[in-house]
């Protein structure tokens, strides 16, 4: 053997036994019975298993796997509830799933890969694990999904880039106020996964962006030498002021976790509710944390703490962490050791509350969520609307909308309150069964189509870029004033200023008012005003920048059309229709068009500003560029002909018919989602029904008579409209007559109070006579 | 529970009035009755509207509520605990009205007037229950108590009924 295939063998050997390398776990000993946690002085070691001294001049980021693992066995953290919805036999009651939202072609898709009703799972999606973790990582807490083995990885995945998104431990038992989740997000979202701990928990600072480095760089390649300012590699700068001088740092570990780590993810609030109004949830306000009920051992299987959970799960006491388990005495097993009561607990009295509603209603349906009102109440939630990250980007907080209370039975059949999502994405249809389309592969094939604003935005950002304006340019159409915003869109406002002649005005806002972009002047003048001529210019030199225009820029003015010819502005005759004010259009063979074509403009004024994305005009006119694009050619369909678009939003499914018009229906695929609600618990004092029967049994009751309409990006008189009692599956007339019923109540009580005391009466008056009877008094007496 | 106790005594009740109705049978045929049986004597029309109101009334409580006990796992709900509830107001006011009208009929000492008043008893106990079920004072437990009182008064007024008008039915023939 030669020497160079000697040194081949050795370096492979190595190599193999570093990539083989895993976590060095010494045997767990059982708890000592101390109920304090001990002081973690601890080396960081990286993801190759070697100790990190904070000092070297390129530092690798600190790795869970091998930090923590010699104490506690990573591989069986990895199966627990937070961490791979994989490996789980039983997915449990419904929670909340992933959204994967996409404004710009209106898509909300229920995401998970947990076997629940409603949900897609990502496969059905094409969504890779590595697709999954860059639309979700920022609130996942890292794990099997976010960390596939080598042949999980899909070819267009980064994993060798980006490093796998280890558990992240710190994210829940970090006792430092350090721990920062908008980094954790940060870094996720530069693709920086294997740097995404160590920037969170801060213990360094993390540089660089793995996103933006080539498809072929690893972590052995270190510093990219070639480039310090955009591709720079992920690089760590330790805190050394945390590390001692045997390169050991101090973790300030919480075995449980406080409330304030829970909630990074799991907060959920109404949409227009202001912090000053936010209550707690009534056990943190009696000192009850969430781990004290939602517990786990080393497995991380954690209670979920529902009714009927011991059938999913052979956790211990399962069964007893439950509403009912702590508050009544129902679930006390033959042992006689009393659980209830745990934690302090109160025994609820329900005095007032007849045993039925025990029977047939959740305690969260009382207790917990938003009290019922004439229509549901928006809420966001950390996972759904990207709460707890914080930082310069800003996003749309209505997407996806998910309303509460609806309740509907349980699998012990008691109603219970939930939360719901309607969902809303373009699909096709097949024997009845609707499929999603990649939203990208949507907004590729219906381009400008899902943006009508696009076309005025690149012209106002367009006019923005003329120095000589020193005025925001902004489009007037009617009462409507359209403005660019930060990310390039539109904002729509109210314009209550002098009127303008023409139905779309191009005009200029200053801080004291608002001019049109071109004012008037005579036509016939020659030579022009100075002012007025370059102003004509630099306008339409810049429109002739923008992309795909419908002709060459001019502006007609009355008998008159100014032009640019070979950088000169020029003038002739208008043979069409005189105008009276100064109009900017394009022209084309002597026609002149709109610099914004009647459908996007119509389309404009129907949206922006409002929180539907989508008129129906604009749906057909999708559904129909879809149904002749090539894009979405599937082996599986014969033909096009049998493949139809559709667009599942508000609760309806939206198709063109056989006379080309848009139609909406009901399917089963345009039905919300839900999943029930546990938090937050609102005290006994505003629980349901503490007003009386009326909370919820009177004819127009909130409980029974919620107007629950269908939420989603179309602008439609055709949206779902619902009634609570129909998710109860609840019968409207009884509902009704029952409501009706309890005005009668009291004369019942009272006939009833009434007849109860004659018969008391007469079985009395025979008792005594009996008495009499036998006592001789009777006879007596006679 | 409930529902095992009550198939029991039905079954139980059923039993010992087939023996019972066997050994008069037996005695019926070795002495051949000699006298000519007696009608009893009509009513009179309040006491038929009194009497048929009051049957009516006590067979619709008696399936309803039996029906749920015995045959669904499902307490009564929706429009037959709506009518159970109507029916029970109509059934406590023909009892009242009958016991009011009708009850020195039933002051002598035998078995069958010791039924009626049991039945009397255990209606007022259903009308009582009934009425503090639904009044905003008792807690849960108290509740659940008053609840299972009004299924077992429920039971045994079906019981003595039964007993009542075997005895009343055995008197009738013995006329």
């Amino acid at each position: 053997m030669k020497a160079h295939q000697i040194r081949i063998l050795v370096l492979s050997l190595f190599l193999f036994s570093i990539l083989n390398a895993s976590p060095q776990q010494k045997p767990k000993r059982p708890w000592d019975g101390n109920r304090t946690v001990p002081v973690h002085n601890i080396w960081l070691k990286d993801g190759f298993n070697e100790k990190i001294i904070p000092t070297e001049s390129y530092p690798l980021p600190y790795s869970t796997k091998y930090t923590c693992a010699p104490c506690h066995n990573y591989s069986q953290i990895q199966n627990g509830l937070h961490f791979n919805p994989l490996s789980s036999g039983q997915d449990g009651r419904p929670g909340e799933p992933w959204v994967w939202v996409d404004p710009d072609t209106g898509t909300a898709l229920p995401v998970s890969f947990r076997n629940w009703p409603g949900v897609f799972h990502p496969q059905e999606l094409g969504l890779t694990f590595w697709q999954f973790t860059l639309l979700f990582g920022r609130h996942m807490a890292g794990g099997k999904v976010s960390e596939p083995e080598l042949e999980e990885q899909s070819p267009e995945s980064r994993w060798n880039v980006s490093g796998p998104l280890e558990i992240n431990c710190l994210a829940c038992h970090n006792n430092s106020r350090k721990q920062s989740h908008s980094e954790w997000a940060y870094q996720v979202l530069r693709q920086n996964f294997r740097w995404a701990a160590t920037a969170s928990s801060g213990m360094g600072e993390v540089g660089g962006m793995a996103s933006r480095l080539s498809k072929t760089w690893d972590i052995y390649d270190g510093p990219n030498p070639d480039d310090s300012q955009y591709a720079v590699a992920p690089y760590v700068r330790y805190d050394r002021t945390q590390f001692n001088s045997k390169h050991e740092v101090f973790m300030d570990i919480n075995h449980q976790p406080d409330d304030d780590r829970c909630l990074v993810c799991h907060s959920v609030s109404p949409a227009s509710q202001t912090q000053f109004l936010a209550e707690k949830d009534a056990h943190t306000a009696a000192g009850v944390q969430c781990v004290d009920c939602h517990r786990n051992d080393i497995s991380h299987a954690m209670i979920r703490g529902y009714e009927g959970e011991s059938q999913h799960t052979n956790l211990p006491l399962v069964s007893e962490f439950t509403c009912r388990g702590c508050h009544l005495r129902e679930k006390t097993p033959k042992s006689k050791i009393p659980s209830a009561g745990r934690l302090g607990a109160p025994y609820p009295f329900h005095k007032k509350i007849p045993p039925v509603h025990l029977e047939k209603l959740s305690c969260t349906a009382c207790h917990s969520g938003s009290l019922p009102k004439n229509s549901l109440t928006q809420v966001q939630t950390s996972k759904a609307h990207r709460l707890g990250i914080y930082g310069i980007a800003r996003w749309d907080l209505n997407t996806p909308v998910i309303q509460e209370p609806v309740f509907i039975r349980d699998s012990n059949g008691r109603l219970t309150p939930h939360r719901l999502m309607w969902p809303s994405y373009w699909g096709w249809i097949q024997n009845n069964k609707v499929s999603p389309l990649n939203p990208d592969l949507v907004q590729k094939t219906a381009g400008l189509l899902l943006k009508p604003e696009s076309k005025a935005a690149d012209i106002l950002s367009a006019l923005a870029q003329i120095p000589e304006l020193k005025a925001n340019p902004v489009l007037i159409c009617s009462d409507q004033l359209y403005s660019l915003n930060w990310d390039g869109g539109l904002n729509a406002s109210e314009y209550s200023g002098e009127p303008f002649e023409s139905p779309m005005t191009w005009a200029l806002r200053t801080d004291r008012s608002i001019i049109p972009l071109i004012p008037e002047f005579d036509p016939k003048t020659d030579p022009l005003d100075r002012d007025i001529e370059y102003r004509i210019q630099d306008t339409l030199e810049t429109l002739n920048t923008i992309q795909d225009p419908a002709g060459s820029p001019a502006l007609v003015y009355k008998n008159r059309v100014f032009e640019m010819s070979d950088g000169y502005l020029e003038n002739r005759e208008w043979k069409g229709e005189a105008q009276e004010a100064p109009r900017l259009c394009w022209l084309q063979e002597d026609e002149m068009i709109d610099l914004i074509p009647e459908f996007e403009l119509n389309t404009m004024k129907e949206t922006i500003g409002y929180p539907e994305r989508f008129t129906e005009e604009q749906v057909k006119k999708i559904l129909l560029t879809l149904s002749v694009s090539p894009v979405f050619e599937q082996p599986e369909t014969k033909s096009k002909a049998q493949r139809k678009y559709v667009f599942i939003s508000s609760g309806q499914m939206y198709q063109i018919n056989d006379n080309g018009s848009l139609e909406a229906a009901k399917h089963p695929a345009a039905e919300p989602v839900f999943w029930p609600l546990a938090h937050q618990v609102r005290p006994a004092q505003q629980s349901l029904g503490i007003n009386g029967c009326s909370d919820c049994h009177s004819v127009d009751s909130k409980f029974f008579f919620a107007q629950i309409s269908g939420q989603g990006p179309i602008k439609s008189s055709q949206t779902a409209q619902r009634s609570a009692h129909s998710f109860m599956g609840l019968g409207w007339a009884y509902q009704k007559l029952f409501g009706l019923s309890f005005l009668a109540r009291p004369l019942l009580k009272i006939a009833l109070a009434v007849i109860a005391l004659l018969i008391a009466g007469v079985i009395m008056l025979q008792f005594f006579k009996t008495l009499g009877y036998f006592t001789g008094l009777y006879e007596k007496r006679r | 529970m409930f529902s095992i106790i009550s198939s029991v005594s039905f079954l139980v009740l059923v039993i010992i009035l087939l023996f019972h109705s066997s050994q008069k049978q037996q005695k019926k045929s070795s002495m051949k009755a000699k006298s000519a049986s007696k009608s009893t004597p009509p009513l009179s029309p309040t006491a038929q509207i009194v009497l048929g109101g009051l049957s009516l009334c006590f067979f619709y409580l008696f399936l309803s509520g039996f029906f749920f006990s015995l045959f669904s796992t499902h307490r009564m709900y929706g429009l037959p605990l709506m009518l159970h509830l109507i029916v029970g107001l109509l059934f406590a006011l023909f009892l009242c009205a009958f016991l009011i009208l009708y009850s020195d009929n039933f002051s002598s000492f035998c078995f069958q007037n010791l039924f009626f008043w049991l039945f009397a008893l255990s209606g007022l106990s259903l009308v009582v229950t009934s009425l503090l079920m639904m009044l905003p004072v008792f807690v849960y437990q108290t509740q659940k108590a008053l609840f299972e009182i009004h299924r077992y008064s429920a039971l045994i007024s079906v019981l003595i009924s039964v007993l009542f008008l075997y005895t009343a039915f055995l008197e009738n023939e013995s006329k």
